[in-house]
């Protein structure tokens, strides 16, 4: 149990950066391409979203009884 | 598998397809709000929006996300001690969030984009709706976080943990949105 628990603080904490460079990233390409800058932002929302989603939601379970990965 | 554990199991799917149907029912809201920002604005933004405290609420929305999954992981595993002490986190990162935004950003909104100008509208309506969503979620958060304190969930069953964690991380999911919405689309 504490080596599953370990494992899920390491993707926890791997999600919660990646989330963070995909905030740090939408914040320069604001900043710096304002042309162009709708479709990026659009584009890095949705990668949010789907990090999210199938790491914090677990979307994938939605229609599964067991507790999968959380376990 | 006994007849206890099957039905739990069905009870589990059905409760979380009841949760998601109703997120992808408040998402229309949000949507509807969303499409009426650029059907009133185009992509046009006040230069005064204060870019630099949108940045730092989103970050303080992603960390309580973060610490509300810990907090699920914490119960799922019978660590209930880590649970209430995640999730408390996890409620005061959300009340900072409350206050950032209606103590600083709307008082500065208020005066380069008032409620009657058309981004003001979008502005407003956009981040009361979803302080409104952020309240009733710390609202339900606490909620879990009094059961737990009563010992009210087991490793087998947390579904009001649960259920209340990724309702938070679906108002997390709404500000990914907004905040690029309202902050950083425009010149």
């Amino acid at each position: 149990m504490q080596h599953g628990t370990a494992a899920l603080l390491r993707q926890g904490v791997m999600v919660f950066v990646g989330l963070a460079i995909l905030t740090a990233l939408e914040f320069w390409v604001a900043a710096s391409h304002s042309a162009t800058a709708l479709w990026f932002l659009a584009l890095i929302a949705l990668a949010k979203v789907v990090v999210i989603g199938t790491y914090f939601m677990h979307a994938g379970q939605v229609f599964r009884g067991e507790e999968g990965e959380r376990e | 598998m006994t007849v206890a554990a099957t039905t739990l199991k069905y009870q589990i799917v059905n409760r979380r397809l009841g949760l998601w149907l109703f997120m992808v029912s408040e998402s229309m809201i949000f949507l509807a709000l969303l499409a009426s920002r650029f059907y009133m604005q185009g992509t046009n933004r006040p230069a005064e929006v204060n870019q630099t405290l949108g940045l730092i609420i989103t970050s303080i929305l992603l960390l309580s996300s973060f610490t509300a999954n810990r907090a699920e992981v914490a119960i799922a595993h019978g660590d209930r001690s880590s649970f209430l002490r995640l999730l408390l986190t996890t409620i005061g990162l959300g009340l900072v969030f409350l206050a950032g935004v209606v103590t600083i950003e709307w008082p500065e909104a208020l005066h380069f984009a008032p409620p009657s100008t058309g981004y003001g509208t979008a502005f407003f309506a956009l981040t009361g709706m979803h302080a409104f969503h952020v309240l009733t979620g710390v609202f339900i958060l606490a909620l879990a976080f009094l059961k737990g304190r009563r010992g009210g969930y087991t490793v087998d069953d947390h579904w009001g943990a649960e259920a209340s964690i990724v309702y938070w991380h679906f108002v997390d999911v709404i500000w990914v949105f907004v905040y690029p919405t309202l902050y950083l689309v425009g010149s």
